[in-house]
């Protein structure tokens, strides 16, 4: 429920805190899951629950989000010209999904350069006002990485399949990622932006004896909470209670300033 | 932002009856249900990259909007930054500055009371929804500001922000609030998914010396106007 302030309520009580809850970035009765393809030359259909939902699909690509009612789905890879999920390259696996979350099932290479499909919870949580979320999924064959932000290592010895995220102020990076305790990059750097109240989240897939690693990026809109206030006056001038004495004065010569400040603005 | 369609609801209700009774597991498990997991072997790529492309089941999940997730196709967010706010009926014409949060996690405020602030990580005037916030301080070292005036507007005045691609936003005041600050809903001044609104914020009520502040907010909402 969005309340809107301009529903016509007495002055002074619609503002009332509470009475808008925040937006929900994934409503209860479903579950928003997408599909990332990571598994290098290799173009496949998606099957869900037997029915070819993906068609098509090239590495590197982005599918969805659908919108599922939540529970146990069966998904299986197959080539492009199968007529059915009979003969699966991957799969079937079960992906169980619950309302009001939001996931990424991808297909990529473990760390041996095999197929899998790993599901990723993505956090949808409220971030600060300012602040964007930057998620890392290691979903390549290669060794462990580090995570480089503006020349900074963010995240340490990250393996496949895991990730690593963190809430950071709205602004654009230079990414980069390079193995372990190393400081070349093996991929990047790039530029990433991180808007506030999205999480933005970046892939490393590929293989890196194959010489084909490289990025994918996603974003999924979460929330960023209001700012907690705001302070817009500090000197007392446009005060609207009892005036003391000394305030008149203080009134008079803001009366005075206001006078010339507008002038002065005037002529800009 | 969002850069997909919604899938049909009626493929999901098709979808959630044909999965009645399905329990749930822990957030994230994934299990093999087949005779031969495929992570133990290899995909076969070159069986795999040929043959002819068939549309070999109905489609029971409605379209699905793929797109490449290279961050070199990565969508561009444009912000077209206002930067100027004009209320004819209270002579306020005055810069605007794009504005973030501070330490406290409030609104930054621009120095003075001659410029108003945007808050940059909300909507922008001429967004197709959400409230975009301009805020200003009500006075200055010198005296009260543009913005002091905002509590003698009345409905009806008419609010032009203009964008720095020199496009004219046309609004209209809907409505004047004095409230206090503890009771703020500071979310719903800066609802992002509301419908479309310029609300103009500063600061009003009695002085309160001890502690550098006004006691109320003043806020003044002004919806879009539509020029034909």
């Amino acid at each position: 429920m969005r309340t809107s302030l301009t529903a016509g309520a007495a002055a002074g009580t619609l503002l009332a805190a509470g009475l808008a809850a925040p937006a929900l970035a994934v409503e209860d009765d479903v579950a928003e899951v997408s599909v990332l393809h990571g598994i290098p030359d290799t173009p496949v259909d998606v099957y869900v629950d037997g029915a070819n939902t993906i068609d098509d699909f090239q590495p590197g690509d982005l599918a969805g989000p659908l919108e599922l009612a939540p529970g146990t789905y069966e998904v299986a890879l197959t080539a492009t010209d199968a007529a059915d999920d009979s003969d699966p390259v991957l799969g079937p696996v079960e992906l169980t999904v619950e309302g009001g979350m939001s996931y990424t099932a991808v297909a990529h290479l473990d760390a041996d350069g095999n197929a899998t499909v790993t599901p990723f919870g993505n956090d949808l949580s409220e971030t600060a006002a300012g602040e964007g979320r930057l998620t890392i999924r290691h979903t390549a064959a290669a060794p462990a990485v580090d995570v480089w932000a503006d020349g900074n290592v963010l995240f340490e010895n990250l393996a496949n399949p895991d990730e690593a995220t963190g809430d950071v102020p709205a602004a654009t990076y230079e990414a980069a990622v390079s193995l372990t305790g190393e400081t070349d990059p093996v991929l990047g750097p790039t530029d990433v932006e991180i808007q506030a109240g999205v999480n933005t989240i970046v892939y490393a897939w590929g293989s890196a004896e194959d010489g084909n690693l490289d990025l994918a990026v996603q974003t999924v809109d979460v929330h960023a909470a209001a700012p907690s206030e705001v302070q817009a006056g500090t000197y007392g001038y446009a005060d609207q209670g009892g005036i003391p004495a000394i305030a008149v004065i203080g009134g008079a010569l803001a009366l005075a300033g206001a006078a010339g400040l507008g002038l002065r603005y005037a002529r800009r | 932002m969002r850069w997909w369609r919604p899938v049909p609801r009626v493929a999901v209700v098709t979808l959630a009856v044909a999965l009645g009774g399905c329990v749930s597991a822990p957030v994230g498990e994934a299990s093999p249900t087949g005779s031969g997991r495929a992570t133990d072997e290899p995909v076969p790529a070159a069986s795999l990259s040929s043959g002819i492309d068939e549309v070999t089941a109905p489609r029971v999940l409605g379209e699905v909007e793929v797109r490449s997730a290279s961050p070199a196709d990565a969508e561009v967010v444009a912000v077209d930054e206002p930067t100027r706010l004009e209320v004819d009926a209270l002579s306020i014409d005055m810069p605007i500055e794009s504005v973030g949060v501070d330490e406290r996690g409030g609104m930054v405020i621009p120095e003075g009371a001659l410029t108003a602030g945007w808050y940059r990580f909300g909507p922008a005037p001429g967004d197709p929804a959400g409230r975009a916030v301009l805020a200003a301080h009500v006075d200055n070292a010198q005296g009260t500001g543009p913005f002091a005036r905002l509590r003698d507007i009345e409905r009806g005045a008419a609010v032009v922000v203009t964008t720095a691609s020199g496009e004219r936003v046309r609004y209209e005041v809907v409505e004047i609030e004095q409230t206090d600050k503890d009771e703020v809903d500071v979310e719903a001044v800066f609802d992002a998914d509301a419908a479309p609104a310029l609300v103009m914020v500063t600061c009003g009520g009695d002085w309160q010396a001890e502690v550098g502040h006004y006691a109320d907010n003043v806020i003044v909402t002004a919806a879009p106007v539509d020029v034909p």
